[in-house]
């Protein structure tokens, strides 16, 4: 600064220096080539180096990092003549590089005598630590806002409805899923009065009054509550069950709302609906089972087990069809629902003509959606005259042949679960299993009155024999004899000669009346001795020729049991080839393994219908045969068809060892 | 020489009857009585007589076991079997046995003597209405033959075996035949048993070999 422009001034020169060295931002002076010609202390500080080390030393050597941003400001300022004000620049700290310092500076020409620009001059204030303050403001309004796009973020990931309640009940907030629960989009709810959107009315579709809501109670008192028994409506009109809570928000002591979550228990209620109709589903087996083994009265048994499945299912009939002995019908057995007289009268046919009989040869449950469409078989009268749309039919099986069949229809459209069908299916076996249960004790019964009822013929026979015949031939011994006392003894010789034969003829008839009564020879000699002596006995007797083929059976003896079983069904078999067959020759073929002896005899007579055969007790003696095998454990087949002969096989299995008969060695 | 007989039978007055018979001839002496079939071989052993004649039926141990007993411990003495049973299934049995005769019962004495002298010659001896034809009939009926096994096989097994021998699953059967599941399992391992067959492939194979599934099905 040229010494006149200092002197000519009043203010002492100290002074002018003192304020330079004082101020407490930096200041300093620079000539055109942009060298320090002056610098305070201030500005030393800031720029990092002694005031020395300024004088003389142009920017570059001093300050390079300001370099970039303040060179072309000091240029303009020097060509242009004008100040740059309060121009904020950001440089690396002189002697901490990394570490940024800011300033605001203010550039301004320094003017020589003629008025040109000699020089700048620059004031400069250091506002790093006001500027990090700035900083970590700004970064903590970012946080806040972080933090609300988290808590967003979740109350949208969550599957619960959530919304929020001003204190007079309208819509703040509402999540998505909340909305999309409701049928709505977000916006179309917010600051709706919910009540009225979408808790207006009951379960039941009656008004809900805004004063009994708990969600409006919760608003009102300050008191949270928990509801599970409640709807809430959609934007179609449409509810769902729901469970909800809704708990105030508190501010200074002051209710400012509420926040509301929800959500659908339509599947929970439906599950536990259905748990519900399971137990009580089973607790109707488990009261049928004890009713079966409680009454001896099928009939009973079968009308309160439909009387039950109709209640139980909540269906409108329920049928219990028995498949008759010709196999072409069902009979009504039992039901519930029907018009009175159907039961115990009404006949459904059986094969594809009828729900039954398509279930039976299906061998599974079959379902019927809409009897109307139907095109498996041809619905039966009973369903259409009673106005069935859906039903169910299931087998009441047996031992070996199925009972018949159990059904349940209604008259509107029905899905039958997969319980409902295991339910009427376990309902069927527990009417299989009594109707088991009764044939087996009737065909103890039958079997006991046909034992007596043999035992009682037997005894006929003998008793006839004995008087009829035997007795016949003692009395005229007994005559003969009386008559060789009293006569001439030349006659004697020849009465005696007519006793001897009278004593021949009674030999035979007591041999015939002892091997009708049981073979002597099955006991002492086994199986097919027996058999082959039979066979012979039958032939003289009938003419009919028997063509025996056996294999395994030879010098062997199995049970007693088993080969009586076997020689009784072979001779009884042979009794009805002789009665019925109309031939002249039979088969009978015997064969045994290490643990069964099988007999067939067959015929090429005229034959007859097995199945009614076997239903008549009494009529042949198939029914007996077939139990003799049952009762070993075995089994007896007939197979005949009017005009086509016949063949009775039965298979008797035996335990133990088999002996070889020593006779042979 | 006199051929000495032991009698063995049950009834004194059958006993008493034969003797009178056999003592009509002059050279038969009965020598022993026996009650049943033990005090008859105890008797024989001890007496050694030429032939015993036993009842079929006797108490303690009946004629067929008397004569296996008297075969085995008495090698010269010969048993005459009387029986009641004019078949030939006891007669083959009795020589099974070591009988060499076998008279019935109702045969009069002169069949009874003629039996005696036969036996003692070494003669097998069967009176009649039995014959060496009888015997060689029921010995042909009793020889074992062989059954073809499809023969034993009921007309459901038969059914199954076709039905099976096409590769049908038993599911599949029990819905074709409209029986169940099990029902076809258990005729299934019949008829596998009987046909001694091990694996459903014997099945199909024994199918085929036997024509019960044309080829191209």
């Amino acid at each position: 600064m040229p010494e006149s422009g200092t002197g000519g001034n009043c203010v002492p020169e100290l002074g002018v220096e003192g304020f330079f060295v004082a101020a407490p931002c930096g200041l300093s002076m620079l000539d055109s080539g942009l060298r320090y010609i002056q610098v305070n202390e201030t500005l030393a500080h800031m720029n990092g180096a002694p005031i020395s080390e300024h004088l003389g030393r142009t920017i570059h050597e001093v300050v390079p990092t300001f370099v970039p941003v303040v060179e072309p400001i000091m240029r303009r300022v020097l060509s242009t003549g004008t100040p740059a004000l309060n121009v904020e620049v950001r440089l690396e700290t002189p002697g901490h590089p990394g570490k940024w310092q800011y300033r605001i500076v203010t550039f301004f020409p320094l003017r020589a005598s003629d008025g040109l620009s000699c020089g700048v001059g620059t004031v400069e204030v250091d506002v790093t630590a006001r500027r990090g303050i700035e900083e970590s403001l700004a970064r903590t309004v970012t946080h806040e806002q972080r933090l609300e796009k988290e808590l967003r973020r979740l109350l949208e990931s969550t599957a619960e409805g959530i919304f929020g309640l001003d204190s007079e009940g309208h819509c703040t907030f509402i999540n998505r899923a909340g909305a999309a629960m409701l049928g709505f989009g977000p916006p179309e709810v917010l600051s709706q009065n919910m009540h009225a959107l979408v808790h207006h009315s009951r379960a039941d579709g009656s008004p809900y009054p805004v004063d009994a809501c708990p969600i409006i109670r919760a608003l009102r008192t300050g008191e949270g509550c928990r509801v599970d028994d409640e709807v809430l409506w959609r934007r179609d009109g449409t509810s769902f069950a729901v469970e909800f809570s809704a708990h105030p928000i508190v501010e200074d002591e002051e209710i400012r709302g509420a926040v509301v979550t929800f959500i659908n228990i339509t599947t929970r209620q439906r599950a536990e609906a259905a748990l519900r109709t399971l137990v009580r589903q089973q607790e109707v087996v488990a009261k049928l089972g004890l009713l079966a083994l409680q009454s001896p009265d099928l009939d009973a048994l079968m009308s309160e087990s439909a009387a039950l499945t109709r209640q139980t299912l909540g269906v409108e009939y329920c049928k219990v069809l028995e498949l008759l002995p010709d196999g072409a019908a069902f009979l009504l057995r039992a039901g519930a629902g029907w018009k009175s007289g159907l039961v115990g009268h009404a006949v459904e046919p059986a094969g594809l003509e009828s729900h039954g009989g398509y279930t039976l040869s299906s061998a599974t449950p079959v379902i019927v959606d809409d009897l109307r469409r139907e095109t498996r078989f041809r619905p039966p009268r009973l369903l259409t005259a009673s106005g069935v749309v859906s039903g169910v039919d299931v087998i009441l099986h047996g031992k070996e042949h199925p009972f018949g069949i159990l059904g349940v229809y209604t008259v509107q459209h029905r899905a039958f679960t997969e319980d409902d069908i295991h339910f009427l299916q376990a309902v069927a076996n527990v009417i299989g299993a009594a109707i088991e249960h009764r044939r087996a004790i009737e065909s103890q019964q039958a079997l006991s009155r046909r034992l007596a009822d043999v035992q009682e013929s037997v005894q006929r026979a003998i008793a006839r024999e004995l008087h009829d015949e035997i007795g016949q031939i003692l009395t005229a011994l007994r005559l003969v004899l009386q008559m060789a006392d009293l006569q001439q003894p030349d006659d004697a010789g020849a009465r005696l000669r007519q006793a001897q034969a009278l004593v021949t003829d009674l030999q035979g008839r007591v041999r015939d009346l002892s091997l009708h009564l049981r073979p002597a020879v099955l006991d002492d000699l086994g199986l097919l001795p027996a058999l082959v002596l039979h066979s012979d006995h039958f032939t003289a007797q009938t003419n009919i020729r028997i063509a025996l083929k056996h294999t395994g059976i030879e010098a062997r003896r199995f049970p007693p049991a088993v080969e009586t079983a076997a020689y009784r069904i072979v001779q009884e078999a042979l009794t009805n080839v002789a009665r019925h067959a109309g031939v002249k020759d039979a088969t009978v073929r015997v064969w045994a393994d290490e643990h069964v002896v099988g007999v067939e005899i067959a015929d090429a007579g005229v034959g007859f219908h097995p199945r009614a055969a076997l239903a008549i007790p009494r009529s042949s003696g198939l029914v007996g045969m077939r139990e003799r095998a049952e009762l070993l454990g075995g089994r007896l087949s007939v197979e005949s068809k009017p005009g086509a002969g016949t063949r009775v096989i039965a298979e008797l299995p035996f335990e133990g060892s088999v002996t070889e008969k020593t006779g042979g060695s | 020489m006199s051929t000495t007989i032991v009698l063995a039978d049950d009834h004194p007055v059958v006993r008493q009857g034969l003797r009178t018979m056999l003592e009509a001839e002059r050279d038969f002496a009965v020598i022993g009585e026996a009650a049943d079939g033990q005090e008859a071989v105890a008797l024989a052993i001890r007496l050694r007589p030429a032939l015993v004649i036993v009842d079929l039926k006797m108490p303690k141990l009946d004629g067929l076991e008397v004569c296996r007993r008297i075969r085995d411990q008495l090698p010269y003495t010969r048993v005459l079997v009387l029986s009641m049973y004019a078949n030939a299934a006891y007669a083959t049995e009795a020589f099974r046995r070591g009988a060499t005769g076998y008279v019935l019962k109702e045969s009069g004495a002169t069949t009874l003597v003629e039996a005696v002298r036969e036996v003692q010659a070494g003669r097998r001896y069967v009176s009649p209405p039995i014959s060496d034809m009888v015997l060689e009939a029921y010995l042909q009926k009793t020889k074992s033959g062989s059954i073809d096994p499809y023969d034993t096989l009921t007309a459901r097994e038969r059914e199954i075996l076709r039905l099976a021998a096409e590769g049908r699953t038993n599911a599949e059967i029990a819905a074709q035949l409209t029986i169940s599941l099990r029902t076809v399992e258990t005729h299934r391992a019949h008829l596998k048993r009987k046909l001694g067959l091990r694996t459903s492939t014997d099945l199909v194979r024994y199918g085929l070999r036997w024509g019960i599934v044309p080829f191209d099905v």
